[in-house]
């Protein structure tokens, strides 16, 4: 799993390659939890390029929706596979995180 | 307050399954018992390795199913206040021996098979006659009892009538092996390959004893190292944190286990400093009804903290709210 922060504006998008699991959910919690100390509290997790996501990865991403809860903060998702969508709305994301289905969706409606 | 409440009205229900169960294995010890003083007599009678096989290994299950039977007697009627936790890790350790008797059990039977196959015997006619009688009803009551443990092990998640069922239905096959050996050994006596087939079915018996062992064991041994629920179990948990998303001010971590037919869930939470004790209590509540009844069985406790729980002797920190699975 890897972790590529691009700053577009105040928005930081955040691309994730590869699996979020439970051997990867740790680094990828310590990583945005970094990328949020520094500053960045407009995330746009883009997810074209993860394949798939367990319960731990979803724990993660709750831990990260709680860290923007504050006036002005924002986390949203785009780009998610049909099976990653299903996971997700299946563990009742869709409730509580915009998602999009690609970044420039997301950017212009920000 | 209310977690204990709760826990005792579940332990009333409990009781009657409980009752029910001890009556059924105990049920199974007395017809097991029976049947293995005549099965002794026809191995003697007949000299045959399958059925002295068949022997060894209902003595083993003999002893397997007197554990459960101890366990259960145990739940039953043992001091409710000396086990808060319930006696699941009892369960599962009941589990475990069952498997690891049908293991032992395995390389019993096999090494016999090997050595009657390098010094090949012909049966005692007398003794077979008796042998396939004990095992025509061995075959009966074993498929009998298969199918009324595995009904109750179907209303309910334990290891215990799991393990029950499985030996039964593992016993009813294995006598229906040693049954259709005897009699091809009596028709086709007049073939010189005959003394082998009498080894060689008791080979079939390892199989048995090697899947059943191995399922038997894969499934107590997780729980008793109290692994974390599974990935679907886990999934319903994370719903309910997004149903109660406004609730909590943040999400620190889910801790997870199972113990015999019981599941433990902590929920570690971080809620807003200004609410009042009455407003998290109810919060609480709220979270603790809503997660138990969607999960049978379980007991959920919502921790209220201000950081991650640590656990003595895990290294790391657990950013992801998964305690276990790290």
């Amino acid at each position: 799993m890897e972790l590529k922060p691009e700053k577009i504006g105040e928005i930081t998008v955040v691309h994730v390659t590869g699996r979020i699991d439970g051997t990867s959910a740790e680094a990828f919690s310590r990583e945005i939890r970094g990328i949020v100390s520094a500053g960045s509290r407009r995330l746009l997790l883009d997810f074209s390029a993860m394949p798939y996501i367990n319960s731990a990865g979803l724990r993660a991403i709750l831990v990260v929706a709680k860290m923007l809860k504050n006036p002005g903060d924002r986390c949203v998702l785009c780009s998610l596979s049909d099976e990653v969508r299903g996971i997700f709305e299946l563990a009742g994301f869709t409730k509580i995180l915009q998602i999009y289905p690609a970044v420039q969706d997301a950017i212009s409606d920000w | 307050m209310s977690h204990l409440l709760a826990a005792e009205e579940g332990s009333a229900l409990d009781a009657v399954t409980l009752a029910k169960k001890e009556r059924t294995v105990f049920l199974s010890l007395i017809v097991d018992f029976l049947l293995w003083i005549p099965d002794i007599i026809a191995a003697i009678l007949a000299g045959s390795i399958t059925m002295f096989a068949d022997v060894v290994k209902c003595g083993n299950e003999l002893l397997a199913t007197f554990f459960a039977w101890l366990t259960l007697r145990k739940l039953v009627r043992g001091n409710p206040g000396a086990y808060d936790y319930g006696m699941g890790k009892l369960e599962n350790l009941t589990g475990i021996i069952t498997g690891a008797v049908m293991l032992i059990s395995l390389l019993l039977v096999f090494y016999s098979a090997i050595v009657r196959i390098m010094v090949p015997e012909a049966l005692q006619a007398g003794g077979v006659a008796f042998g396939i009688v004990m095992m025509s009803i061995g075959v009966g009551v074993n498929s009998w009892l298969w199918q009324k443990n595995y009904r109750l092990a179907r209303k309910e998640h334990s290891p215990i009538m799991e393990s029950q069922w499985r030996l039964f239905r593992t016993k009813a096959f294995s006598d229906l092996s040693v049954l259709l050996s005897l009699i091809l050994s009596v028709v086709l006596h007049q073939f010189w390959w005959s003394v082998y087939i009498d080894p060689l079915a008791s080979m079939i018996i390892v199989g048995f004893l090697l899947t059943t062992g191995y399922r038997v064991i894969t499934s107590s041994l997780p729980d008793l190292l109290d692994k974390t629920l599974d990935e679907s179990l886990q999934i319903t948990i994370v719903r309910e944190l997004t149903e109660f998303f406004h609730e909590y001010e943040a999400f620190h971590g889910v801790r997870s286990r199972r113990s015999g037919s019981n599941i433990y869930i902590e929920i570690f939470l971080e809620f807003d400093g200004d609410r009042r004790m009455c407003e998290v209590q109810g919060a609480i509540d709220r979270m603790k009804a809503s997660l138990e009844s969607r999960i049978p069985k379980s007991s959920v406790t919502i921790v209220p903290s201000s950081g991650p729980c640590r656990i003595p002797g895990v290294t790391g920190e657990p950013q992801t709210g998964d305690e276990g699975n790290r």
